[in-house]
C-alpha cells in the first residue's frame, strides 16, 4: 500500500503531462490514462488534426515506455504489424524480425484505412496478449497499450472496423475540436518548439504495472455491481438498440470504473464513475436499428438514455 | 403602518401589558390580607395610560406621586389633602419603617409604608413591561413568571387560578406571538410583512384549550406541601385539630368528603408500639357517607375519663378476652391517641384528662383547663378480643332502632345497582355474621385488586363506591372498607368505617414478651367494624392483601385455637396474591383499564370535543410533521451511533430535502445532487456529508470515526430545510 501512496501522485502527473500537450482536454487525458491503467485499449474517433497523434505521444512520452507507431495504410499487410520470420542464410535458420507491435504503447494510426486482414492482426494481438508467427507464440510486452484512431468512417477510402472488433477497444472517445481560447492557445504555442519535446517521463514501465494490478483492488461493491449490470441489460432492451452490450462490455465498464476510481485517488467505485465512463465505454458495443440511425439517433444518445432511466443505488 | 394603526397597535398592546399586571394582583385578595386591591389597579392603568399618552416623564411622575401621596393620606391618615399635616405623619412613619426595613424587622414595618413601598414596585413594573414590550419586544420571562405564580398561588393557596390560566394561555400567546412577529419585522426589515400570523395562533391557542379544558386533571402530586415540607425538614407538626388548614385540596387530608385519588408513599415514622399482640391502631371512626367519602355525624359531645376508660363500651360478656397493655412512644406527638379496641384504661405522666368526641370516638389528651396536650408517649390497658364464629353465627337482628339507623345511613342517590350487588352477594346466607363475611371476601374473587398509582376519583356525578364495585375495580384500603361498608349498609347491618394504623413492622422483641412495632405513613389503614347484637363492634378486614388481625375461632376448633386468621385460607391467600402480582405486572390491563375509564368518564359532549380535537391535532401534526420530524429523528441520531442510523438519517434527509423542493432525480448519483444543494445553500456540507455516506454504502466502511462530523452535518443540513 506504501508503494501504491507514492504512486498516486504520478497519476496526476501523467494526467498534467498530457495537458500540456492537448489543451483543454482534460477528460480526454484522463480516460487515456484510465485505459492504461485498466489494460485496455482507446478507440479515437475523429477528424484529423485534432491532435489524436499528438494525445498518444504524450502519454507514450510520460511513461518512459517502448512507443511505437503504425500508420495504416490500405496496402499494409499483417506481417508488417506483427513482423516476420526471415531466412538468415548465416545460420540457415529462420529469424523472427520483431514488426512494431511489439512495443508498450503503440499508435495504430488511421486503423480503418487498412485492410479488414491487416486489422484484424492487431485486434487479436490486443485482445490475446500475444502473436501468433509460423507456429510460435510470442508474448508482447506488459503493458501493452493500443491507441487507434480513425477517421469518421463517412469518409471515403476506410475499411470500417467490423462491430464485433469494436469491443476490442475498452474505450471510444472523440476529441472533438477546441474551444475558441484553447484554439488560440494552440496557435501561440505553436510558434515555439513543440511541448512534446519537452515533457519528461514521470513514471516507469515497472510502476505501471504495479499500478495496473493496484487498480483491481479496487472495491466495487455489490450494489454498484448491480447498477452496471442493470445499466447493460437495459441496453439489451432499449427500443432503438438492434444489438445490446455483451457481458464482456459490463466487465468493460467495471474495470474502466475501477481505474476511474484509482485516477481520483479512490479506492471504491461510486456510481458517478459508472456514469461517466458509460458513454465511453458503451456507445461502440450498442448496434442500432436501421430506422434509428434514420432518425439521427446515435449510440452516445442511447447510453444518456439508459443512464437516465437507471436508478442510482443509494442505500444498501 | 399608517399613525392610526400605530396608535391602536400601541394601545393594544398596553391593554395586554395592564392585564398582565392585572393578573398579579387579582390573586392577592385571596393570599394576602391586602385590602383595596382596586387602588393599585387604578395606579397601574395610570402609569401605563399615561405613558401611553406620551405624557412628558416629569410630569408623569408628578401625576403619580400625587396619586400616591392622595391614595395613601385617604387610606390611612385621613386628614385633608391639603392641610398638608399628614405630610408630616407620612414622614414620621417613613423615616421609622425605614429604620426598621434597615434592620430587617420586616414585620414591624406598617401598613402605610408598605403600601408606598408597593406603589414604588408597581411603578417600576411598569417600566419594565414598557421596556420588554416596545422596546426589547420580549416578554417570555414576565410571562412565565407570571404563569409560576399563578401556579404556585392554584397549587397551594385557596386561589382558584383555573380562569386565570386560560386567560394566560390565551392573551400570553398572543402577546408572545405577537412580539415575535414584531420583532421578525424590525429584524428583517420587512415592509410588508405576512399578516396572517393570528391564524395559526388563533387555531393552537383554541385547541390547545380545548384539550387542556376537555383532558382529565392529575390531582395534585404532592399533598399539601407544608406538612410535607415540614416533615422532610423534621419540623415540628404544627397541626391543630379543629383548625382545618387555609389550603384544602381534593384527595388528600385529615378530612375523607371527599376519597380517591393517588396517593404516595411515605415512610415517615409515626409512633413506635410496645405489645404483645399484633393489632390495628384506631384513631376514628366515621358514620356517614356522602357518595363522596365519609363525614362524622355533626355531635359535640364530648366524654372524659381520667385513667379508666369508662365512657367508650367494647364487647359484651360473651367475647372472650385477653387483657394485654401497651406502650406507645410517638415520634412526632399528635394531638390525638392512638388505641386499639377493646381500650379499658391510658395511663399518662402528669395529670392529664382524656376526652372522647362521642361523634368519631377520637380520643385527646388534654389538661385540667382543656388545652390539648400532645402525649409523647403512654401506655395502655385492653381487652385483645377473641370472636366466636358460632356465636357470630347466632346473633339475633339488631334491635336497637337508633344505632340501626346511624350505622346504616346511606346517601339517597346511591346507584340501584350497588344496593342490587348487596342483595346479590348476600343471597342464600342465613345469618349477619355469613353475610358480612360474604361481603368480606367478594373483594378477593371478582377482579378487585390493590392500587395506589392510578386510583380514581369520582367525578360530580359518580358514587365513590359505584366508581369502585363497578368501573375502576382497584383502590386501596379506603376503596375496599367503604365499599365494604356501604355494601352491609345496602342490607341492613350497620357498619362504619374506622380509620387509623396497621400493626407496623416488628423492629424488636423484647425479653418480658412484648414486640415492638414501627408504625410509618405508610401503615395509615381504613378498615370495617360491623355492629353485632350481643356482642358488639368486631372488626373486618375488606382490604386486598391485609388480613384481619383479630381472632375468630370456630367452636370445632377451639380445644386448639388457630392463630391463622380464617376468613382466608393461607393456600388461597397465597393465590390470591399471586393472581394479584400477576395483574399488576401486566401493564396492558393497567393501560387498558385506564383508558376504558377515562372514556367512561366523559360525557358524550366532552367526548365528541376530546376526539375532535384529538383528530384535529393529529392532523395538524401531522401537516406540520416536516417542523417536528427532523428534529425528533437528530434525537435519535445522538442516541444510537451506527451504521444503520446514519443510512437512515441519511435517506430521510434526502426525502427531507425532497419534500423541500430540491428534487433528485432518481438517475441523478448523490455527489451530484450534493453538489446541486449545496449550490443551493450556498454551502458544502451536503457533498461533506455525501462523501462519508458513499463510503458507508459503496464501500461498506466503518463511519466510527466520524461520526461527531456526520452528526453536525446533518444536523446544519436539517436546520437549513427547516427554517
Amino acid at each position: 500500500m506504501e508503494k501504491h501512496e507514492k504512486l498516486r501522485p504520478i497519476i496526476a502527473q501523467v494526467i498534467e503531462n498530457i495537458e500540456k500537450v492537448i489543451i483543454g482536454k482534460r477528460d480526454i487525458a484522463t480516460l487515456s490514462v484510465v485505459a492504461l491503467l485498466a489494460e485496455g485499449h482507446v478507440l479515437l474517433e475523429d477528424v484529423p488534426g485534432v491532435g489524436k497523434t499528438m494525445l498518444v505521444r504524450a502519454l507514450a512520452r510520460s511513461v518512459s515506455a517502448n512507443f511505437k507507431r503504425i500508420q495504416f495504410t490500405p496496402d499494409l499487410l499483417p506481417s508488417d504489424v506483427t513482423g516476420v520470420s526471415i531466412y538468415n542464410p548465416k545460420n540457415m535458420q529462420f529469424e523472427y524480425k520483431p514488426g512494431p507491435i511489439m512495443g508498450n504503447i503503440i499508435l495504430a494510426d488511421e486503423i480503418n484505412r487498412t485492410s479488414p486482414k491487416t486489422q484484424s492482426a492487431l485486434l487479436e494481438a490486443m485482445e490475446e496478449g500475444n502473436i501468433t508467427i509460423d507456429g510460435t507464440t510470442r508474448p508482447l510486452p506488459r503493458p501493452f497499450f493500443v491507441m487507434a484512431t480513425q477517421n469518421p468512417i463517412e469518409y471515403e477510402g476506410t475499411y470500417p472496423l467490423p462491430e464485433a472488433q469494436l469491443d476490442r477497444f475498452l474505450l471510444k472517445m472523440r476529441m472533438g475540436y477546441p474551444a475558441i481560447l484553447e484554439e488560440i492557445e494552440i496557435l501561440s504555442r505553436a510558434k515555439k518548439i513543440p511541448p512534446i519535446q519537452e515533457l519528461q517521463p514521470v513514471i516507469t514501465v515497472e510502476e505501471l504495472n504495479v499500478l495496473q494490478q493496484k487498480v483491481k483492488d479496487v472495491y466495487v461493491d455489490d450494489t454498484i455491481k448491480r447498477y452496471i449490470v442493470e445499466i447493460v441489460q437495459r441496453s439489451r432492451t432499449f427500443s432503438s438498440v438492434y444489438l445490446g452490450v455483451s457481458p464482456r462490455g459490463s466487465i468493460a465498464l467495471m474495470k474502466a470504473a475501477q481505474a476511474y476510481a484509482f485516477v481520483h485517488d479512490r479506492d471504491f467505485v461510486i456510481p458517478d464513475d459508472v456514469q461517466f465512463l458509460a458513454p465511453y465505454v458503451l456507445s461502440h458495443r450498442i448496434i442500432l436499428k436501421s430506422e434509428a440511425k434514420f432518425d439521427g439517433v446515435t449510440a452516445e444518445d442511447v447510453v444518456a438514455g439508459i443512464l437516465e432511466r437507471t436508478s442510482v443505488p443509494i442505500q444498501r | 403602518m399608517n399613525g392610526t394603526q400605530r396608535t391602536i397597535k400601541v394601545f393594544f398592546l398596553n391593554l395586554l401589558a395592564f392585564w398582565l399586571l392585572w393578573e398579579w394582583l387579582v390573586p392577592l385578595k385571596t393570599v394576602s390580607d391586602t385590602g383595596n386591591i382596586y387602588v393599585f389597579t387604578v395606579f397601574v392603568a395610570g402609569c401605563l395610560g399615561l405613558s401611553f399618552l406620551g405624557v412628558r416623564f416629569w410630569l408623569g411622575a408628578l401625576i403619580k406621586s400625587i396619586y400616591i401621596f392622595y391614595m395613601l393620606n385617604m387610606l390611612f391618615f385621613q386628614k385633608p389633602f391639603f392641610s398638608l399635616n399628614w405630610v408630616v405623619d407620612l414622614t414620621n412613619t417613613v423615616v421609622h419603617n425605614f429604620y426598621f426595613l434597615m434592620n430587617l424587622q420586616f414585620a414591624e414595618m406598617m401598613d402605610s409604608f408598605r403600601s408606598l413601598l408597593f406603589f414604588l414596585l408597581l411603578w417600576v413594573s411598569v417600566y419594565l413591561l414598557r421596556y420588554w414590550l416596545f422596546v426589547e419586544k420580549r416578554l417570555f420571562l414576565f410571562y412565565a413568571m407570571t404563569v409560576g405564580y399563578v401556579a404556585v398561588l392554584d397549587t397551594f393557596t385557596a386561589y382558584q387560578g383555573k380562569g386565570a390560566i386560560m386567560r394566560l394561555v390565551v392573551g400570553g400567546f398572543l402577546l408572545l406571538s405577537w412580539l415575535h412577529y414584531e420583532r421578525l419585522v424590525e429584524k428583517e426589515k420587512l415592509l410588508s410583512a405576512n399578516r396572517t400570523w393570528w391564524k395559526p395562533f388563533i387555531f393552537f391557542a383554541s385547541v390547545s384549550l380545548l384539550i387542556g379544558y376537555t383532558a382529565p386533571k392529575l390531582q395534585p402530586q404532592w399533598p399539601d406541601p407544608v406538612p410535607f415540607i415540614k416533615s422532610y425538614t423534621g419540623g415540628g407538626e404544627e397541626e391543630e385539630e379543629g383548625k382545618e388548614p387555609v389550603v384544602k385540596k381534593i384527595g388528600y387530608g385529615t378530612n375523607d368528603s371527599r376519597l380517591g385519588g393517588p396517593f404516595v408513599a411515605d415512610d415517615t415514622v409515626v409512633f413506635y408500639a410496645e405489645a404483645k399482640k399484633r393489632h390495628y391502631w384506631r384513631v376514628e371512626t366515621k358514620d356517614i357517607y356522602t357518595g363522596k367519602g365519609w363525614e362524622a355525624s355533626e355531635s359535640v359531645e364530648i366524654r372524659t375519663f381520667e385513667r379508666e376508660n369508662d365512657v367508650l363500651k367494647w364487647f359484651e360478656e360473651s367475647v372472650d378476652n385477653e387483657t394485654l397493655t401497651a406502650k406507645v412512644i410517638f415520634k412526632r406527638p399528635y394531638s390525638h391517641l392512638v388505641y386499639p379496641i377493646g381500650l379499658t384504661a391510658l395511663i399518662a405522666f402528669g395529670g392529664v384528662v382524656f376526652r372522647l368526641h362521642a361523634a368519631n370516638e377520637k380520643i385527646y389528651a388534654t389538661d385540667r383547663e382543656s388545652h390539648v396536650v400532645r402525649l409523647g408517649e403512654y401506655e395502655m390497658t385492653y381487652e385483645y378480643p377473641s370472636f366466636s364464629v358460632e356465636k357470630l353465627r347466632q346473633v339475633p337482628v339488631v334491635q336497637d332502632s337508633e344505632l340501626l339507623q346511624r350505622y346504616t345511613q346511606l346517601p339517597s342517590d346511591l346507584p340501584e345497582r350497588v344496593k342490587e350487588l348487596a342483595q346479590q352477594i348476600t343471597k342464600g346466607k342465613g345469618n349477619q355474621y355469613d353475610k358480612v363475611k360474604a361481603i368480606e371476601q367478594y373483594f378477593s374473587f371478582n377482579g378487585y385488586f390493590y392500587e395506589t398509582k392510578e386510583v380514581a376519583v369520582p367525578s360530580e356525578q359518580e358514587d365513590y363506591v359505584d366508581q369502585f364495585l363497578f368501573e375502576t375495580k382497584k383502590g386501596y384500603c379506603d376503596n375496599f372498607s367503604t365499599s365494604m361498608t356501604v355494601l352491609l349498609r345496602s342490607v341492613g347491618i350497620p357498619a362504619r368505617w374506622v380509620k387509623g394504623y396497621t400493626s407496623g413492622q416488628l423492629v424488636n422483641s423484647e425479653e418480658n414478651g412484648m414486640n415492638v412495632y414501627e408504625i410509618t405513613n405508610n401503615n395509615a389503614h381504613s378498615w370495617v367494624e360491623v355492629y353485632f347484637q350481643g356482642i358488639g363492634w368486631v372488626p373486618f378486614e375488606p382490604t386486598k392483601g391485609f388480613t384481619n388481625p383479630y381472632r375468630f375461632t370456630e367452636q370445632s376448633l377451639q380445644a386448639a385455637p388457630t392463630p391463622m386468621p380464617q376468613n382466608v385460607q393461607p393456600e388461597q391467600q397465597r393465590k390470591l396474591f399471586n393472581e394479584e402480582k400477576k395483574r399488576v405486572s401486566t401493564p396492558s390491563t393497567g393501560l387498558l383499564q385506564s383508558i376504558k375509564t377515562f372514556f367512561a368518564s366523559l360525557s358524550l359532549k366532552n367526548m365528541v370535543l376530546f376526539l375532535g380535537s384529538l383528530a384535529a391535532s393529529v392532523y395538524v401534526l401531522y401537516k406540520a410533521r416536516r417542523k417536528w420530524w427532523p428534529f425528533l429523528t437528530i434525537l435519535s441520531f445522538k442516541i444510537f451511533r451506527s451504521e444503520q442510523t446514519f443510512i437512515k438519517a441519511y435517506l430521510s434527509l434526502l426525502k427531507h430535502l425532497d419534500d423541500y423542493g430540491l428534487k433528485r432525480r432518481k438517475a441523478q448519483s448523490l455527489r451530484d445532487y450534493a453538489a446541486y444543494v449545496d449550490e443551493w445553500f450556498a454551502s458544502d456540507e451536503m457533498s461533506r456529508l455525501t462523501l462519508l455516506y458513499e463510503k458507508a454504502i459503496y464501500r461498506k466502511t466503518p463511519i466510527e470515526k466520524e461520526w461527531d462530523k456526520v452528526k453536525e452535518l446533518w444536523e446544519n443540513l436539517i436546520k437549513k430545510t427547516v427554517s
